[in-house]
């Protein structure tokens, strides 16, 4: 009995948590960046900031229809005065994380120094996460939203177009 | 002060407030309605006064400046400049009695500052230093108010005893106006 | 003179019955030094939740505009970066149509 409830804990626990991503690997860029931006939000946190979100004001609108659903927000935004601060092979403890079956890549692109990648995780082919990182010399991103269903809901405050067709085009088959 | 403290404060004391009251407005009706108010004040505040000499000192002090107040807030104000005091009225019989009817109606014609003076020196027996306690005022202005009242006073009641004595054919001359306005105009 | 002003202004007694009608009138607002007491205790408690009340909804909006704020910056990066993303793709389309036309 017991061994079954820790099973079940476990799977719970795995639910929950594996949209989301450890980004402590990051916290070593933070003192050397000339500029930094890190936003730590849980399911609380993002429904207290929505309910103070205009649904009249433009901007805010936007962003309003776009966090329902939305669990979790996380972001590490550094620039660097020169580009040898970090190293691709730094993103390896973050990119780790998303090997499990549930993440699917979407986007995937190096070149030039520049690394970017978009994962979507997905929970009965239902999307439920997203990771993006890009880097490039002296500057990285990385952005996880828990609880996402689509790209294009990110995108509240900028253009977006092809790339919203793309993530809902790209769904794996089922097993 | 307890409950059963109060009553026999109001027992012992009931003729002193009734008093000062009756002799600033002459009007007993006034004075019973203004005495009231202020045992019930005192039975509000009863925990605070002590009952002796400082519960004394208290209703003095209430009762006059409560007697104070109401003649400001009356609206019929017959008070008479001082040197305007009529003279004491003379009816028809002997007494003194009549000279004193009329000093009291003359009293309840003052101001009311001077009012309340006389009536606690004389009425009473106040030191003039307690008195300027009583109404907050200095013990000079106390002394400035018994001096002019008493004054006039004396002056009118004099004129009156010469007139008693100089009247020809024993009866006494029915003159003056009578001070009536004192206090009847009061609500 | 004096003899005559105390005279005038001896003290008088009470009407009868004065002592019973003052006693009475104690008798109804027996608690009306108290019910004061107690209004203020009321008042003071209700003031005092009202301000707690005041400074948990002020400080709840607080927290609030701040997370406001935050998820708006993180919109404003991620649509930013995802604008980049869109930009990199269209250049390595292009690139790819070049090749493959040449």
């Amino acid at each position: 009995m017991r061994k079954l409830m820790v099973a079940v804990w476990m799977m719970i626990a795995g639910t929950c948590l594996a949209q989301q991503i450890d980004l402590k690997a990051l916290d070593q860029f933070a003192a050397k960046a000339k500029s930094k931006t890190e936003i730590n939000m849980d399911e609380s946190m993002v429904k207290s900031a929505a309910s103070f979100l205009n649904p009249e004001k433009g901007d805010e609108a936007a962003v309003k229809k776009s966090v329902n659903g939305l669990k979790g927000f996380f972001l590490r935004s550094y620039e660097f005065d020169n580009s040898g601060i970090f190293k691709l092979e730094d993103l390896k403890p973050i990119l780790d994380q998303i090997k499990g079956p549930n993440w699917t890549s979407f986007l995937r692109n190096q070149e030039d120094g520049e690394q970017t990648e978009i994962w979507f995780h997905r929970t009965n082919g239902q999307i439920d996460g997203m990771l993006l990182v890009a880097a490039e010399p002296g500057e990285l991103t990385v952005i996880n939203a828990v609880g996402l269903t689509r790209l294009e809901d990110l995108s509240a405050l900028g253009e977006f177009g092809k790339l919203a067709d793309q993530s809902q085009k790209k769904a794996p088959p089922k097993p | 002060m307890t409950r059963d403290d109060f009553e026999s404060v109001v027992h012992e004391h009931q003729g002193m407030v009734y008093s000062i009251a009756f002799h600033f407005f002459h009007n007993p009706a006034i004075a019973e309605e203004v005495a009231q108010e202020v045992f019930l004040k005192l039975f509000e505040k009863r925990r605070a006064v002590e009952a002796g000499a400082h519960c004394i000192a208290w209703l003095r002090r209430t009762t006059t400046h409560r007697c104070i107040d109401t003649l400001r807030r009356s609206n019929f104000r017959h008070e008479v400049q001082m040197e305007d005091l009529p003279e004491v009225s003379v009816a028809a019989t002997e007494s003194d009695p009549l000279l004193q009817e009329g000093i009291r109606r003359l009293i309840a014609s003052l101001p009311d500052k001077p009012r309340a003076v006389m009536v606690l020196r004389y009425g009473q027996d106040m030191d003039p230093e307690d008195i300027g306690k009583t109404l907050q005022m200095p013990v000079r202005t106390v002394w400035s108010h018994l001096n002019r009242a008493t004054a006039l006073i004396r002056e009118k009641a004099a004129r009156y005893r010469m007139e008693m004595e100089h009247e020809p054919d024993g009866t006494r001359p029915s003159r003056g106006i009578a001070s009536e306005g004192s206090a009847s105009g009061l609500r | 003179m004096e003899r005559d002003l105390r005279e005038a202004l001896r003290r008088r007694e009470a009407p009868p019955g004065f002592a019973e009608r003052v006693l009475a009138r104690t008798q109804q607002p027996e608690t009306r030094g108290h019910s004061w007491v107690w209004l203020a205790a009321a008042a003071l408690v209700l003031l005092m939740i009202g301000g707690i009340g005041v400074v948990q909804e002020q400080r709840r909006q607080a927290e609030g505009e701040r997370a406001k704020q935050e998820l708006m910056v993180a919109f404003r990066i991620t649509g930013s970066k995802l604008r980049d993303v869109q930009e990199r793709l269209a250049t390595i389309q292009q690139r790819a149509l070049q090749r493959s036309e040449q």
